[in-house]
This record gives C-alpha cells, sequence and structure tokens, in this order.
C-alpha cells in the first residue's frame, strides 16, 4: 500500500503524490530544478490508479519538495526518510517527485483512502469549512479563472470564520507547503507563507464547492454576458470592501497553560514552567481570541477584523505593563508572543497580577484547576489518653478532663495535608504546588505564620479542649490554642471522633434498654439515649431536637432510668405549664420507679425544698414557678436541668431564660421539636442555655454567625456554625432514612394537659351541679331517662369547660390565655406550622370550632378551613380541594366537626391529626384519624389525643385505653351513647368526675406567657 | 535674567520697559475666547508625566517665573485659540488684551532620516518601546534609544527650542508662548508619539517603519527546517467546525449594494440570488 501525500502548490493546488514504503523505485528519473529524483516516490501510473479511486481528475508534473532526510557523512544527504519513520535527527532536502494536479473538489467528495497522511486530514477538514461557508452563503462571486463558467466564487472570512481560517494557518502540516519556492535558496527551507496558502486553498475549495452545488441551476445569459464582459467587475470590486462589519475594537487577553511538554516534546519534570500567551480578544465576540502568534504570522487577513491587529496587540501589551512591571522583559523582542513564568513568577500573576489586570479591562484566562488561593488552615486531630484503647474507646464514661495527645497539620482548602505533602510545600521555592492533582498557590505570609504555629501548638490537652477547638469561634479561644489560621477540622478517634463528626448516634456504642423503663424503645430511640448518656457522661450539654412524635419525652426518661441505678441528686425539668402533667403522666407510665415531684401550682411545697428534693428522682416544674422559686432552687445542686421546649426561652433576657442560667446542675440538655438550626437566634438562646459560653456572647455570636449568614447568605458561615454546633445537637426527622424504618403508620398518642383556674373553678361549679342535681333526682326516686338526660348533659359540660370556659358560658368571649387545652394546641400548632406539613383538628363542639377558627386563624396568620354540619356540599368539596393540593399550597390546617367530617373525606395531605376532645367510642375517633391516614399517605401520621389531665376525660381515657378493670364495657355496642356511663351509680359517677390533683391548674395568671416576657426596661 | 531679544520680524513695535504688575494691567484685560483650548489641569502643576515635565523643565530654566505662571493662568480660561504641533514647530494662535490674536511659534531640531531609521530599527528589534507608547506611556529608557545614535530626546535647552510671539512683550517666552506650552505639555501626556512627531516623524510614518524593520528581523514563518520532527501532521488543533448551523443563505448578499449592471430588468445582484438560495438548501 502507498503512502498517500498531498501538498499545495502555490499557483498549480493540489498536489497528490505518494511514496512506496517498500522503497520500490518508481518515479521519475528527471530532476527539476536540479533536485535528485526521490527515490521511491511512486510513479504517475500508480498515482492514476489511486486518484480513480478518489474519482479525481487532473494532469501530471514534477514538484519539488523539501523532505526530511538522512544527513550523510559530510552533511550531504542521502535519501528521504521514509514519512512513518522517527524524523528527530533529519535535515530536509530538495527532492523531485512525480504529482498528480488535482482538481480541489477531489477533497470534498470523497471517502479517505488507505494509507493517506496527515496532510489530508487537515486539508480534508478545510474542505468542511469551506462548504460550511457556501452553507451559510459566505461566499462572493469573484473574476472566474476560466471561461467556461465565467462566474467564480471567493469565500468571505470574518470573525470566527477568520479564527478558524487562522487556526488551520497554525495547523497546517509542513508536508503540505513543502513544495520549494521559486526564487528562494532551496537551503533556507521556509517554504510559502501557510496562511497564504490557506487562503489559496480555501479559495480553491469554495469556489470548487459552489460550482458543483450550482451545476444544474440555470444561469441567465445576460448575466453570463455582463460576467464575461467585464461588466460587473466595478461592481463586483466594490463588493470587495462593504460589507465586513468589523468585530470592533478588541482588548488584550492573557491565558495562563502549563506547560507539560517542552520543546522536544519530552515530559518536563523538575520545576514546573508555565506560559502566559499573549492575545486579543474580540470585545463585542468573546469567542473572537487570536493569538500573538497569529497576529505576527498574519498575512493580512486579520485586518479585516481590526485596522492594525499588531499595533493594537503591541498598545494593549504596553497598557497591561503599567499593571504588570514583569511584562517589560518579554517585550523586549521583535513579536513577543507570550512569556514564560517560573514557579514563583506564576504564583505572583495567580495572586497579584490576574485581578488587576481583569479590573483594567484585559482579559485573562486561568486553567480551570485555578480558583482562587487556596484556603490555608490547620486540623488537629486528638490521639492517645488513658486506657489501652486510648481515651476514646470508653463506652460512655469519658471525662471533659481526661488528657488526649494533640497532632496538628496544615489544611489546603479543608483538606489535610500528608507529611510529604507539608513538606514540599515548605520546600517549595514559591508557594505554588501541585498538590492531588491540581496547582494550588497559598500565601506565603500565611503559610509562614501557620508552621510557626505547628511548632508551639499544644501537644497535650483534655477532651474538654478538643471540644472546645472544635466549636468556639477562633476569637475566644485562650491564646496557645488560638492558631492564627482558621481550624479547619478537629478529629478524633472513637465515639468522641463520632461526636465531632456529628455522626454520633449512629457511630456510638448502643445503651440496652434501662430495666426500669416500661417501654421498648425503637432503634432510633435507642440510639439517642446512648447519645445523651454519653453526653453526659462527659458533663457536656445537648439538645435533642428529634421531629415532633419521635418520643423525646421517652428518651429521657429512659436517660434518667439508665443513671439512676446509683443514687443521684434529683434532675430538675423545666416545661411549659401546658405539658407539666403529661411529663408527670408520661414518668407514671414508662418510669414507675422514678420519684416524680410536680413542683408547680398553688399548693408547690414553699421555702425550704432540701427536704423535698431529697426524696424525688425527678423535679418537674413550669417556665413560671422557676422564674418564681429561682432563688431557692438555685440552692440546690441537681443532677440534670432539663428544659423542655427549650425553643420557647429565646429572650435571652427574659427571667425565665436568666433563671435557667442559674440552676446548678452536673449536665445541662434542652429538648425541642422545631428545626432549630435554621433560627439562629434560637439556636444561640438553646445552646448557650446548655453549654454556656460555648457559642460565645449573643453580640459575638450576631457579628460572626447571623449577620454573615442571614443578611448576606454566607453558605460557607452556615456551614462552619452547623460544624460547631454538630457534637452538642441531636436532630432526627421523620423522614431520616434511619428513622422511617422504625416508625409505624401511625403514631398514637394522648397528651394531658392542664386546667387554668378559670376552667377549674367552672369545672367545680358543674360537678357540684350534677351531684346536687342527682342526689335531688335519687331522693324523689325520679331516675331513668330523666336521670340519664342529667348525667348526659353534665359530662357534656365538663368536656366543653376543658375545651375552653367560653363554651359553657356561650358568652362568646376572647379564647386567648384561659384553657390549657388550647395552649397546648397552639404549641402543637406551631410546631406543625414550623415544619412546613398539615394537620386535621376534630371537634365535637360546633360552637368550639365556630371560635377556634377564627382564633387559629388570626394567631398565625393562616386559612384555617372549617368544616361542619352545616357546610354546603359544594363548600365541603372546594375545602379537601384546596387542602389537598397538590403542590402542598393550600391551607394548612383544617378543622372538622366529629360528625361531619368524621367520615367520607380523604384528607391525606395531612400528616398529623388532633382530636380536641375525646369521644365516648375510640372506634368513631378512629374513624375520623383514617381521614389522614388512608390510601395515598407516604408519610407516619401522627395522631395526638388531647386530655385534660385529673378531669373526666382523662378518666374516660384510662378506660378506654384499656387499663381499668371497666374496660370491658367500653368495648361495647360501638355506638355514640355511652351507656355505661350513664348506668354508672352516682358515687361511681362522683369518682369519675371528680376534679383530681393532676389538674395541674396553673398559678393564677400563668399561661405560659411568662416565657417572653421582657423585663429590661 | 535671560538675554533679551528684540524680534527682527516687528522692527517698529512700540518698546516698552519691563512691564511690572501694576503697568502690566494697562495692557488691558485679556479677551474672552469661546471654545479656546482650556488647560485640563485646574491649579497646581500642569502637566503629569515625566516626559512631559523634560520638556516644560526648558522653559521653567529661562527663569521667567511670573509670566510662566500668567501663561499658565492663559492657559487654564482658554485664551488658546488653536494649536498644532507639526514636525519642527508648534504653531498657536493665542487671544491676548488686543483684538487681533497673537500667533506663537516654539520651533525644535528635527532628527535627520539616517537617525529616525536608526530609531525604527531598535524598536523593531525590541517591540517593548512601541508597545509602551501606543499604551500611552514614554518608557523611561526611550532616550537611551536615541542616545545610542548621538541624540538627545527632549531639547537640553531653549537654544534648541526657538520662541517667538507676535505679542509686544520682549520676554521670552511671554505669556502666551508659556501657554502654548503648558498645553503642549498636556498634549504630551495624553499622546507620548506627539513628542517624536514634533521631532519629525509622525506615528504613522513611524509605525509603518518599525514593521518593515520588523520583517527585516526574521521571517514570520517558522521555517520548515525547524519542523522537521512533525513534518507530516497538524501542527496544532483544527478548529472545531461543529455542525454547520442553519441560517438565512442570503444574509451576505442583503448586505451588498447594488451591482449596477441591468440583467433582465433588475439589477446583477438579484441575478445571484437564486445561487445563494440554492447554496442554503
Amino acid at each position: 500500500m502507498l503512502a498517500l501525500h498531498a501538498a499545495w502548490s502555490p499557483g498549480r493546488g493540489l498536489c497528490f503524490w505518494a511514496e512506496d514504503p517498500a522503497r520500490v523505485a518508481g518515479g521519475s528519473r528527471s530532476r527539476a530544478r536540479g533536485a535528485r529524483p526521490h527515490p521511491f516516490a511512486a510513479d504517475h501510473e500508480r498515482l492514476w490508479a489511486v486518484a480513480a479511486a478518489l474519482g479525481a481528475t487532473g494532469g501530471e508534473g514534477q514538484a519539488v519538495l523539501h523532505l526530511p532526510s538522512t544527513a550523510g557523512p559530510s552533511g550531504a544527504t542521502r535519501e528521504p526518510v521514509p514519512s512513518d519513520a522517527a524524523t528527530v535527527s533529519a535535515a530536509l532536502a530538495p527532492w523531485t517527485v512525480p504529482v498528480l494536479e488535482l482538481d480541489a473538489g477531489v477533497l470534498l467528495r470523497s471517502e479517505p483512502l488507505p494509507g493517506e497522511g496527515g496532510e489530508f486530514t487537515v486539508l480534508r477538514a478545510l474542505g468542511r469549512l469551506a462548504a460550511d461557508l457556501v452553507t451559510r452563503g459566505r461566499v462572493l462571486p469573484a473574476p472566474a479563472p476560466d471561461d467556461d463558467t465565467p462566474l467564480g466564487w471567493r469565500p468571505v472570512l470574518q470573525g470566527p470564520d477568520l479564527v478558524a481560517a487562522d487556526a488551520f494557518a497554525a495547523a497546517l502540516p509542513p508536508a503540505v507547503r513543502a513544495e520549494a519556492l521559486d526564487g528562494r535558496p532551496v537551503a533556507d527551507g521556509v517554504g510559502p507563507d501557510p496562511a497564504e496558502l490557506v487562503t489559496e486553498a480555501l479559495t480553491a475549495l469554495v469556489d470548487a464547492e459552489a460550482r458543483h452545488r450550482l451545476r444544474s441551476e440555470p444561469v441567465p445569459p445576460a448575466l453570463l454576458r455582463a460576467a464575461a464582459t467585464g461588466e460587473l467587475e466595478p461592481g463586483l470590486a466594490r463588493w470587495e470592501v462593504v460589507g465586513a462589519p468589523h468585530a470592533g475594537p478588541a482588548r488584550g487577553t492573557f491565558r495562563l497553560t502549563e506547560i507539560a511538554v517542552d520543546d522536544l516534546g519530552h515530559a518536563v519534570d523538575g520545576e514546573p514552567r508555565f506560559w502566559l500567551e499573549f492575545s486579543l480578544q474580540s470585545a463585542q465576540d468573546a469567542s473572537l481570541r487570536v493569538t500573538a502568534e497569529s497576529i505576527w504570522r498574519d498575512a493580512g487577513s486579520l485586518r479585516r477584523w481590526l485596522d492594525d491587529p499588531s499595533e493594537m496587540l503591541l498598545a494593549e501589551l504596553g497598557r497591561a505593563a503599567t499593571i504588570y512591571p514583569e511584562l517589560t522583559d518579554a517585550l523586549r523582542v521583535p513579536r513577543p508572543t507570550g512569556m514564560e513564568l517560573d514557579r514563583a513568577g506564576t504564583h505572583h500573576f495567580l495572586l497579584h497580577v490576574a485581578a488587576p489586570l481583569d479590573r483594567a479591562g484585559f482579559g485573562v484566562l486561568l486553567p480551570s484547576w485555578w480558583s482562587e488561593p487556596a484556603r490555608l488552615g490547620i486540623t488537629a486531630n486528638a490521639t492517645g489518653g488513658a486506657g489501652p484503647e486510648g481515651v476514646v474507646a470508653l463506652r460512655g464514661r469519658l471525662r471533659k478532663e481526661e488528657l488526649v495527645d494533640f497532632s496538628w497539620k496544615l489544611a489546603v482548602d479543608g483538606e489535610t495535608l500528608s507529611d510529604d505533602e507539608m513538606r514540599a510545600l515548605v520546600h517549595a521555592k514559591a508557594p505554588l504546588v501541585f498538590l492531588r492533582g491540581r496547582w494550588v498557590a497559598v500565601d506565603p505570609d500565611r503559610l509562614r505564620a501557620g508552621l510557626e504555629f505547628l511548632d508551639r501548638a499544644p501537644a497535650e490537652g483534655t477532651v474538654g479542649d478538643v471540644l472546645t477547638l472544635h466549636s468556639a469561634y477562633h476569637d475566644d479561644l485562650p491564646p496557645e490554642w488560638a492558631a492564627p489560621l482558621p481550624v479547619e477540622d478537629v478529629t478524633a478517634g472513637g465515639s468522641l471522633g463520632a461526636l465531632l463528626s456529628g455522626a454520633a448516634d449512629a457511630h456510638l456504642e448502643l445503651l440496652d434498654d434501662p430495666p426500669a423503663l416500661e417501654a421498648t424503645l425503637r432503634p432510633y430511640q435507642r440510639r439517642g439515649v446512648s447519645w445523651l448518656a454519653f453526653l453526659s457522661g462527659l458533663r457536656v450539654g445537648g439538645v435533642l431536637a428529634d421531629d415532633m412524635g419521635l418520643g423525646k419525652t421517652l428518651q429521657v426518661l429512659a436517660l434518667e432510668a439508665h443513671e439512676r441505678a446509683d443514687p443521684l441528686p434529683p434532675t430538675l425539668l423545666v416545661a411549659p405549664t401546658s405539658v407539666v402533667g403529661n411529663w408527670q403522666r408520661e414518668a407514671a407510665r414508662f418510669t414507675p420507679g422514678l420519684r416524680v415531684l410536680v413542683h408547680h401550682g398553688a399548693g408547690r411545697t414553699t421555702g425550704d425544698l432540701t427536704a423535698v428534693l431529697a426524696s424525688a428522682d425527678l423535679v418537674v416544674t413550669s417556665y413560671g414557678t422557676l422564674t418564681r422559686d429561682v432563688a431557692e432552687l438555685s440552692r440546690h445542686a441537681f443532677h440534670r436541668l432539663v428544659l423542655d421546649e427549650a425553643q420557647l426561652v429565646k429572650n435571652n433576657r427574659s427571667r425565665a431564660a436568666r433563671a435557667v442560667r442559674t440552676i446548678d446542675a452536673q449536665h445541662r440538655l434542652a429538648l425541642t421539636g422545631t428545626p432549630v438550626e435554621n433560627r439562629l437566634a434560637e439556636l444561640w438562646s438553646i445552646m448557650d442555655a446548655v453549654n454556656p459560653g460555648l457559642l460565645g456572647t449573643v453580640t459575638a455570636f450576631r457579628d460572626r454567625y447571623a449577620v454573615p449568614i442571614e443578611r448576606h447568605g454566607r453558605s460557607d458561615v452556615a456551614k462552619r456554625l452547623q460544624g460547631a454546633v454538630r457534637p452538642f445537637l441531636l436532630r432526627r426527622v421523620k423522614t431520616d432514612r434511619s428513622v422511617v424504618d422504625d416508625l409505624p403508620d401511625k403514631i398514637e398518642t394522648v397528651e394531658r394537659c392542664g386546667l387554668t383556674a378559670e376552667q377549674a373553678s367552672l369545672y367545680q361549679v358543674v360537678v357540684d351541679e350534677m351531684t346536687e342535681t342527682l342526689s335531688g333526682l335519687e331522693t324523689a326516686g325520679r331516675e331513668g331517662i330523666e336521670r340519664r338526660g342529667k348525667v348526659l348533659a353534665a359530662l357534656t359540660k365538663l368536656k366543653q369547660v376543658c375545651d375552653h370556659p367560653a363554651l359553657l358560658l356561650h358568652d362568646g368571649s376572647a379564647l386567648a390565655r384561659r384553657s390549657g387545652k388550647l395552649a397546648r394546641v397552639e404549641e402543637i400548632v406551631a410546631e406543625i406550622l414550623a415544619a412546613g406539613e398539615k394537620a386535621l383538628l376534630f371537634t365535637q363542639f360546633t360552637e368550639f370550632g365556630d371560635a377556634l377558627a377564627p382564633h387559629l386563624a388570626r394567631r398565625f396568620g393562616v386559612e384555617v378551613l372549617w368544616l361542619h354540619g352545616g357546610t354546603s356540599r359544594r363548600a365541603r368539596d372546594t375545602m379537601v380541594e384546596a387542602f389537598q393540593a397538590d403542590d402542598g399550597s393550600g391551607p394548612p390546617l383544617f378543622l372538622l366537626s366529629l360528625k361531619a367530617g368524621g367520615t367520607g373525606l380523604t384528607l391525606t395531605a395531612a400528616q398529623h391529626v388532633i382530636h380536641l376532645d375525646r369521644w365516648w367510642n375510640p372506634a368513631v375517633e378512629d374513624q375520623a384519624t383514617d381521614r389522614a391516614f388512608r390510601i395515598g399517605q407516604k408519610r407516619t401520621v401522627q395522631v395526638r389525643k388531647l386530655v385534660c389531665g385529673g378531669t373526666v376525660e382523662e378518666r374516660i381515657d384510662d378506660l378506654i385505653e384499656g387499663k381499668r378493670a371497666l374496660a370491658g364495657q367500653v368495648i361495647g355496642d360501638g355506638g355514640d351513647d355511652p351507656d355505661w356511663l350513664t348506668g354508672l351509680s352516682t358515687d361511681e359517677l362522683r369518682r369519675m368526675v371528680a376534679l383530681g390533683p393532676g389538674a395541674s391548674t396553673g398559678d393564677e395568671d400563668e399561661v405560659d406567657d411568662e416565657l417572653d416576657d421582657d423585663d429590661a426596661a | 535674567m535671560p538675554p533679551r531679544r528684540r524680534r527682527p520680524t516687528e522692527p517698529f513695535r512700540e518698546k516698552f520697559p519691563e512691564p511690572g504688575p501694576d503697568r502690566f494691567e494697562g495692557y488691558g484685560k485679556r479677551i474672552a475666547v469661546e471654545d479656546g483650548i482650556a488647560a485640563r489641569s485646574r491649579r497646581g502643576a500642569i502637566g503629569e508625566s515625566w516626559w512631559s515635565g523634560r520638556f516644560l523643565a526648558v522653559l521653567e530654566k529661562l527663569g521667567v517665573g511670573g509670566r510662566l505662571d500668567r501663561g499658565k493662568t492663559y492657559a487654564r480660561a482658554g485664551q488658546v485659540v488653536d494649536l498644532a504641533i507639526d514636525p519642527g514647530e508648534v504653531v498657536a494662535t493665542v487671544q491676548g488684551s488686543r483684538s487681533e490674536p497673537y500667533r506663537a511659534r516654539i520651533g525644535i531640531t528635527t532628527f535627520a532620516d539616517e537617525a529616525w531609521e536608526a530609531v525604527e530599527g531598535a524598536f523593531a528589534a525590541d517591540s517593548w518601546y512601541a508597545a509602551s507608547l501606543l499604551g500611552g506611556t514614554v518608557p523611561d529608557d526611550l532616550e537611551e534609544v536615541f542616545a545610542r545614535v548621538g541624540l538627545s530626546l527632549f531639547p537640553t535647552g531653549a537654544r534648541e527650542m526657538p520662541m517667538d510671539c507676535s505679542c509686544p512683550d520682549w520676554s521670552v517666552p511671554c505669556k502666551h508662548l508659556a501657554a502654548v506650552a503648558y498645553l503642549v505639555a498636556e498634549r504630551f501626556d495624553d499622546d507620548p508619539f506627539l513628542i517624536l512627531r514634533w521631532r519629525g516623524r509622525d506615528r504613522t510614518t513611524l509605525l509603518a517603519g518599525i514593521r518593515e524593520r520588523r520583517d527585516d528581523t526574521g521571517p514570520a514563518v517558522t521555517p520548515l527546517a525547524q519542523v522537521v520532527d512533525r513534518f507530516w501532521s497538524a501542527g496544532g488543533p483544527l478548529p472545531d467546525l461543529g455542525r454547520p448551523v442553519p441560517g438565512n443563505s442570503e444574509e451576505l448578499l442583503d448586505q451588498m449594494p447594488p451591482l449596477g449592471v441591468a440583467v433582465d430588468g433588475t439589477d446583477a445582484r438579484e441575478a445571484l440570488r437564486p445561487f445563494y438560495r440554492r447554496f442554503g438548501l
């Protein structure tokens, strides 16, 4: 097979020739212009055989080509080097080869043949550019080269086409321009100008392609005549100069690249070098960029774009030199094309030149690996310490005071450097180093400061130091720990490491369920308790911020049960008034072994509490009571302080917040169900309550975190804050992978609320009335239907009081702050809305709904749907549709009367169901609950049943939950009529409805409005 | 006190003694000029660059402080009506207190063509000079280029820079010449090529000369002999042509003016239109 070659001869066009790799002499023996015949060039006959396959026509001829040749003994050349052999040590020598002068069209309309050399690759690509120009009409008629078709065509090169043509000139294989030029000494070996050759070839190709496409297009004879007689020429001459819109002014542009290979193509080893290439870029079309090399090579074609590209280039370089004086040296040559930069020069350019140049209007193109100066930081790793396996393996018994070894490292862009990498950085002549596959530049001053710190940094510290270093702000650290660079990461092994990384709940060794706990923990709850126990062992405060419904109460009780195998001082638990009773009952249910003292309400112990505290494990109080009794409570030492619904204490100047800080406890724990990490003011308050001082003062916190994150949207700062609080915050949401599998489809809880003083007194009035009435009937012997009616009426009244006093009084008075249950509802709704979720609220009292719907709407500023027996069918459908809106945009709260809304509807947009009052028959409630829990519900539904503690509601609840002997009667015929209740004797009834001690009436004025009081004034 | 010369061109001019400030008033107030050439600088020195400073230093050495200050005031007030910097001289018209404006001229010795050719040769071999001048700055070492051919770019003294003005003041420079000099200094600030033009070589000629001589420094085309090692293949990436974008193939034709030849009743350009339509198919 022949090796096929092509040269472009100025004037003659495409010259096709071939060499025989077998070195069979075939070429003509004749010499052209004194050049020896090429010894193994193919003769015309063999060339024609190939050209026929290309479908080409043309003439025969000879060409003198300068080709790589072996150098003979005395410098005389012996023979050409075959094109497939290495030519490194070759010299150029002229050879006469037989050629076929082919029509340029052959490059446009033939398939590549085997054996074609690299010349064909480039020329065929040039043919594609020509065809593209014709397709886009970027051609103009040119004086015809022959008489057969008087209309010829030439390309119009503008903008990107000009740049493309220029790139072809740069890429043109030397072999294409290898023909010896007349009048040039052969030894010169310059060859024709590639830019001129490309223009010539492109013109021939465009002409061939345009003629080919017009081969069947009729030409008006008058046009032919005008062309033939030269009439068109003045007009066409005008076209030469018209219609070439300039791309406008250009700007100097600097492009930095790494020189991967040296001039000989050898990979560069040793010192890296970079090339700063000069170019001009069109101000209007950024894709138009011409390198200085092209500009100097330019034969004039670029002048169609710029008046004088070389002078514009020099002007731009001269202007740039005022910003970048080092440029001067690179300009001290006739044709500056760029400058080579060493490591130090590149570092300087990247850090101190690129930006000023850019600002001064120059283009700066930097390598993709370059983004900005690398961020230099410090990392610390804590290891060793007591125990055979080091500190960190000790289960739940790690102490803050324990000593650990510190090892400090430098980090670049958050990645810790290995010793080798650190050495490379230290020894680099300029702080530009190749790390992890890319170049990074570091500030030398900061590097020096960092290295100095590494020398003096503490080699030993405590576990507490590790935590402080990890989370405290740099300025708050004691001087010996204050690194001159940001501490990027603090790591440790084992459980301490897991804590720091925020993966503690997944990696801590799990505790067994405490034997004293009368419940089985779900797996994620067990992880939560283990985390709490670990923090407790460390004496480090924590925030348990699990989604509502995931069982924070149970986890805290389990922790207490776990720890109270040994005698301990009591734990003080502070909660909103509305849930004080709930804590008491949950503790009685899950940890009956714990001695619970409710220190709340008018009947609480006053004065010295030493005696009562000595006999308690868990002291439950409200924020209001804590505020009032703070002087006494702060005298005693507690094992733990637990702050329930801690997000409510967000005003750190309130009396409640200050009281919390005076309590003496070994361990502090906050519970919250809101996504506290996104509410910075709350986050600071809660963190500061459990780990005082950790996040600095509130003012400092605002400057360091709150303002940058909230006002400036700085995600890096947000990330840093998340990292800082990570060890102390555990939040699982219901949708977490690790939680969702553990969750049932439906979580049902009964929430106990307290009564306000108003409710309690009204309740007592109804009870007294009922007792009196029933006694009267009994005395009069009128029992049966009448008695039954009185009992039902009284029970209804009691339930109404539990909901709200206004229901009994029928006075349409304002709702706020008069009902413990309503207070709890508002808390729950606030959480739901904060989580962006939706809830169904059921009540059996239409009158309550009438008042509650507008109240909630006002309170939360959301639309509240209210569906009851009087709602029209159409209104009902509209409500359901709005609530179920696919995009979740509908109203978040849907209040329904149990009778009207309990059946038939599908309301799966709700993830929460709240039963405001209890029905006698649980089946009715379940039916209502099922509105949300139906096919189409993909999430866990949380069902809450609100019950006032110490009232008939709670006792009925106990019965329904099957905890009492009377349970069998509950599961009766399933009807709505509570025969089993009305059939009770008066005494039994009295016990049933009597106001119990658990009614937990608050202080006279107290529905938790003390939480946000601002008594700074 | 610099030597005072009488102007031979105006032998009958009234002679006044050196006017003091009070008598100076006797000349009357200057006549305001509309659209005069006013100095950019509103206070302090005029001439920001070191090179215009070198030019002004020649004047300042003459020690006619008061006139320079008044010239500065004139320059700022826009009393100079027109001003041209040409090879060998600066010619300007300045409106004084008389109704007829004065003609002021600052001459300079121009350099010989041979000297300029040597300078162009130096510029061609070292692009820094042209780059810096084109970028609007006189390079620090430009004077050395001239020094190498025995020349001084800036005048070394007033002797090289003959000045005259048609005003009655004997002093050289008078305030009119001083005003012109300050405006020239600002022109030099803006376009350093004007210094070279004043010295005999305008920008276009100079740059053309540099181009010509740059070509003598060697070929712009890479000699074949230097690329023997990659003789047969492409020397760089080929442009990515992508897919031809379908567009209006008649766009270029539309931009062309009529050919001015009628073919079948319309301009020949329209006769070409079917061809362009065919190209786009």
